[in-house]
């Protein structure tokens, strides 16, 4: 016989076996799973350079798609408890005011709409912890997926007796080669070579995260030199490559917010994840520290570093 | 006070031994055909009343008057009345005849052996005919899905062959195969039990009033035990599956030495690569293999020498070729077991078993990539492995009281993780990493056990016990003392109030996702952070025989309570570097409780028995669900259970199984929003904030319940007598009316709309096997 002949008989027993075997199908149900919340989402960060700016929301069913932006609702904003403004709606649940927060002041808001529950919310700008200096070793080792990967290390000063928080995000920009436009890539952090105690005690370097998060808890009050990996090979060899590290204070909130965010992410149900060999971990609700809703209103300082390579 | 009432309880039962002047008859109950010690068997001294039963090696040990009839007698096979005289103690190994009449029901045996008679509460036994009869999946039997078919066992997803036993979680079995305990049970992702059921005599389940002797685990003891081999002449069994294909060879090596060795592998993987191959396409695949041996040496009248072994393996493999590189990635888990018992006889009343035992679970995936420039590999590997040395001795006082007594010295080696990689390139110094994230280490565990079985009047009996034990780990000690009672009350010949209380202490955790029954659980133990688990476990019942019918009634209602549970903290996952015991949330507490009814009808030309369960399980964790108390992931209120086995003639028989069970407890979304994006940047100048992926609300854990999943299953036996053997073909259906069962829910957005839906994967899954025995 043919090897072609022989081929396709195979074919046809191994497909009608596979075809007998896993008879996959999908029925939509109701489990009454699916809820109407009356809960309001905010989402803003404030930063000294900005002015501020936040988003609203409501909650969804899981039927519905995309976001629900609530652009009808009063925003107030007070600073240390006295009244500084109404923030300004656009249609896509947008609220901005020319204001520009300040430091060692505390911002509330308080948010009214006569469908939705009232909320509320308090947060300020940290004092800024900048980096004393840093160090970029190209070649500093091999992951166990066989890259080489880079290392910078980022020397800074920790304030003693106040707990600090703090996040960094690394990136870096080149020059297309082809187009001549500044291509960038800020996907470059490589944590799973990473075995910092500082990182690995705020649980960063696990479930994936492309950035850095983590307190004092282990370092207060200490000079302390942090190693961040990186993988940009291929981008350092083209023209005009830079390399930056965004180094941030950050509030309590914002680092709640960003850790369980990681997590939530990582860990949604409903992804058909555990057939897979490897199983997720369980759901975990997001943090936030929105009074009667959901969402985040913090602050945070950032200090964008170029590193010399 | 216990103490001086036992010693009290011996003496008088020691004078009534001497006054009596009776004697004793000991030995081995066995099958004529095959040599093979027979578990349970039951002698009956009809003018007395009294009787026994066979212990886990066949061996009985009975008081009897210097003139006495004896009836001897066990479930398929003819019983045996036989009118004897003694005058001193005497050994007597007793043969059955395989094969009942299908009428033959002894009303003597039923009330002797009957559910009603047992003081043992919550244990079942299942017939390894039965077993073998049933409607298969694939073309392979399962002795663990056949007991998930019992009250109070519930299972996990679809497939899986865990046992959830009255609330337990899969970790809380102890599986034990020839004295060893084993710590993963499944083949193929759980599609298979490791069990190869051409290799298996005897299967026992306990899920309350455990048996002072056993311990280690929180809910159940499955204790299953191998074919000692044919003592008479080579015999064998050759079946051919659509997933897997089998052989069993057993015989007499010699006088004194029989042999049973079993080997079973799939052909799936092979068939795939073959196909892969001639396609020329990347290779893929899942394969599985064990071997199962064992050899008994009849060293003389008073010793004997069992050897077993057991090694499996699972599989799953990819490979890529392309031009210049080649990349493979490999998945590897399996169990080793080896044992050696010796049987010892040390008079009449003292029967003995010594065993050393070696048992390892393994898992570990490595990857590989080459290129002409590029070496590197990567390996994971996390494995447990005990050395385990037990003593077990029973004493025969009289007919009436069975004293047993014993002890366990295990060696735990711990690894629950490490990696390793090794790499190479051109231009670049060679490399080699490694990781041992989490330390390995030992732990030391030591128990000891005292049981008195006594039947103190006619109507009321007895087993009290005392399970105690201590463990070292991590420099770091803990022990305990478990009671254990069980006690039966005759409200007449045919039926019976019973009752037991238990305490077990289990020194060793699984880490176990929500999917659980994985190979990449790890196994731990118990440390100075992390306290063993406990469980006090209460159940009443009652149980009926209906001679008439040849039936059986038993129904119990059980509470337990289990202390220092623990879990995987939320959002921590398998690639999570830390040490284990970091990941994870301690001191959880967990509840079960309901109610069980099993009706069996063991002979006749149809058999099967139907069970129910309604029970309610939670877990509780401070970390957990706000501290909350949540369902157990597997909480099934209801789980019916239908086996229905008719032999039509000699050739033909037909079975059907139908289940029935509540949906399982699901953490599913029920509302999104979305959340700050993280931030990013495009050059040296912050983006514009902005919004992100939407996240879930989440009601609560295990809030939502899925939908309830039933089925059934057909099968049918066609023997035929051939000149050198017997051949039987069996064609089976699983899920016969194509029921879409849930596997597991995920969300769709399709034309603007987002549904919850359903994924079912196995409906009408026909499947052929062909088998032959000589």
């Amino acid at each position: 016989m043919p090897k072609k002949g022989l081929i396709k008989i195979i074919n046809i027993i191994f497909i009608s076996f596979i075809t007998l075997s896993s008879c996959y199908h999908l029925t939509p149900v109701d489990l009454n799973n699916s809820a109407e919340y009356n809960t309001l989402v905010i989402n803003g960060l404030l930063n000294p350079n900005d002015s501020i700016n936040l988003f609203l929301h409501k909650v969804n069913s899981m039927e519905e798609i995309g976001f629900s932006p609530i652009s009808d609702a009063s925003i107030m904003l007070f600073e240390d408890n006295t009244y500084l403004c109404d923030l300004d709606p656009d249609s896509t649940g947008n609220y901005k005011s020319d204001f520009i927060p300040q430091y060692g002041k505390e911002y509330q808001i308080e948010i009214e709409h006569e469908q939705y529950e009232s909320l509320s919310a308090e947060t300020h700008l940290p004092f800024p912890v900048l980096v004393d200096s840093t160090l970029f070793k190209k070649n500093a080792g091999t992951s166990f997926l066989g890259d080489n990967y880079s290392e910078t290390t980022i020397y800074f000063t920790d304030p003693p007796n106040e707990v600090n928080y703090y996040e960094i995000i690394v990136f870096c920009t080149w020059q297309d080669w082809l187009t001549k436009d500044v291509a960038y890539d800020n996907d470059i952090y490589f944590p799973y070579t990473m075995t910092d105690p500082v990182l690995s005690n705020s649980g960063c370097l696990d479930n994936n995260s492309n950035f850095a998060y983590f307190s004092d808890e282990l370092i207060d009050g200490q000079s302390y030199s942090l190693n961040i990996h990186t993988l940009m090979n291929t981008a350092m060899m083209s023209s005009n490559f830079q390399y930056f590290v965004c180094f941030k204070s950050v509030t309590k909130e914002m680092y709640l917010y960003h850790k369980s965010m990681t997590n939530h992410l990582y860990h949604q149900s409903g992804l058909a994840l555990e057939f897979l060999i490897i199983d997720p971990g369980n759901p975990v609700n997001m943090y936030s520290n929105i009074e009667g809703g959901l969402g985040i209103f913090a602050g945070y300082h950032d200090q964008l570093i170029e590193i010399e390579i | 006070m216990i103490k001086k009432l036992t010693i009290l309880l011996l003496l008088i039962q020691l004078t009534l031994v001497i006054k009596t002047n009776a004697h004793k008859i000991y030995g081995f109950i066995s099958d004529a055909k095959t040599g093979e010690k027979l578990i349970g068997a039951v002698l009956y001294l009809p003018e007395t009343k009294q009787g026994v039963t066979s212990n886990a090696f066949g061996y009985y040990s009975l008081v009897v008057p210097e003139s006495f009839n004896v009836h001897i007698s066990y479930i398929g096979y003819k019983p045996l009345n036989l009118n004897l005289k003694i005058n001193k103690d005497s050994t007597f190994n007793f043969t059955l005849q395989p094969g009942i009449a299908i009428n033959e029901v002894t009303i003597t045996d039923s009330r002797l052996k009957g559910l009603h008679k047992q003081v043992q509460m919550s244990t079942n036994s299942i017939e390894m005919q039965s077993i073998k009869r049933m409607p298969n999946f694939f073309g392979e039997t399962n002795i663990l899905k056949t007991y998930q078919s019992m009250p109070g066992v519930t299972q996990g997803t679809e497939t899986s062959s865990a046992l959830h036993v009255r609330g337990g979680s899969p970790d809380q079995n102890r599986i034990i195969l020839d004295d060893a305990p084993l710590y993963y049970i499944n083949h193929y992702g759980g599609f298979f039990s490791i069990f190869n059921d051409d290799a298996i005599k005897n299967s026992t389940l306990i899920t309350g009033g455990f048996p002072a002797k056993y311990g280690g685990r929180l809910s159940s003891i499955l204790d299953i035990r191998m074919n000692d081999g044919n003592k008479n002449k080579f015999s064998g069994n050759v079946s051919v599956g659509i997933l897997a294909s089998k052989v069993m060879i057993e015989g007499p090596v010699s006088k004194n030495i029989t042999c049973m060795i079993s080997a079973r592998i799939t052909l799936v993987d092979k068939f795939m690569s073959l196909i892969q191959n001639l396609n020329n396409s990347p290779q893929f695949g899942f394969g599985f293999y064990d071997i199962n041996a064992k050899t008994n040496i009849h060293i003389n009248q008073k010793n004997r020498i069992l050897i077993s072994y057991y090694k499996g393996d699972d599989v799953y493999f990819s490979k890529n070729k392309e031009e210049g590189n080649e990349s493979s990635n490999a998945y590897n888990w399996g169990n080793h077991m080896a044992t050696i018992r010796l049987n010892h006889i040390f008079s009449a009343n003292l029967f003995g078993n010594i065993s050393a035992i070696y048992t390892q679970y393994r898992f570990g995936f490595n990857t590989e990539y080459n290129d002409e420039k590029t070496d590197y590999e990567t390996n994971y590997n996390s494995k447990i492995s005990d050395l385990i040395l037990k003593l077990n001795l029973d004493y025969y006082l009289n007919n009436s009281l069975k004293i047993s007594f014993g002890g366990t010295l295990t060696e735990h080696s711990y690894m629950p993780g490490t990696y390793n990689t090794e790499y190479s390139s051109l231009g670049i110094d060679n490399t080699n990493f490694e990781d041992f994230s989490n330390i390995n280490y030992k732990g030391y565990e030591g128990n000891g056990y005292f049981e008195i079985e006594h039947d103190i009047i006619e109507k009321l009996s007895f087993v009290a016990g005392i399970h105690s034990s201590v463990f070292n780990a991590y420099n770091t000690t803990y022990n305990s003392i478990e009671p254990r009672l069980s006690l039966k009350y005759a409200i007449n010949n045919l039926s019976s109030l019973k009752g037991s209380f238990c305490t077990m202490k289990q020194y060793q955790h699984l880490l176990s996702y929500p999917g659980g029954g994985m190979p990449t659980d790890l196994w731990v133990s118990a440390t100075n952070e992390v306290k063993p688990q406990v469980s006090r476990i209460a159940a009443i019942g009652f149980a009926k025989t209906l001679t008439s019918i040849a039936c059986e009634l038993s129904s119990e209602i059980y509470y337990k309570d289990m202390d220092n549970l623990i879990e995987y903290s939320e959002g921590v996952s398998f690639y999570s570097g830390d040490n284990w015991q970091n990941k994870i949330e301690k001191e959880g507490w967990g509840n079960s409780y309901g109610f069980e009814l099993l009706f069996k009808k063991n002979k006749g030309k149809t058999t099967g028995w139907i069970s129910y369960c309604l029970s309610k399980t939670n877990r509780q964790f401070e970390n957990i669900n706000y501290g909350n108390k949540y369902p157990y992931k597997y909480d099934r209120t209801h789980n019916i259970s239908l086996v229905l086995m008719h032999k039509i003639s000699e050739k033909i028989d037909i079975s059907a199984t139908w289940f029935y069970y509540t949906g399982e407890a699901l953490t599913l979304g029920s509302g999104s929003y979305p959340t700050m994006a993280y931030p990013s940047y495009s050059s040296n100048i912050p983006s514009n904030p902005s919004l992100g992926e939407p996240a879930f609300v989440y009601k609560g854990r295990n809030s939502i319940k899925g939908e309830p999943t039933h089925r059934l299953d057909l099968g049918i036996n066609y023997t035929k007598e051939k000149k050198r053997g017997v051949s039987t073909w069996n064609i089976s259906v699983y899920n016969a009316y194509a029921r879409k069962n849930p596997s597991y829910y995920n969300y769709i957005t399709e034309n603007g709309k987002t549904t919850l839906n359903k994924v079912s994967e196995y409906m009408f899954l026909p499947s052929i096997n062909y088998s032959f025995k000589f």
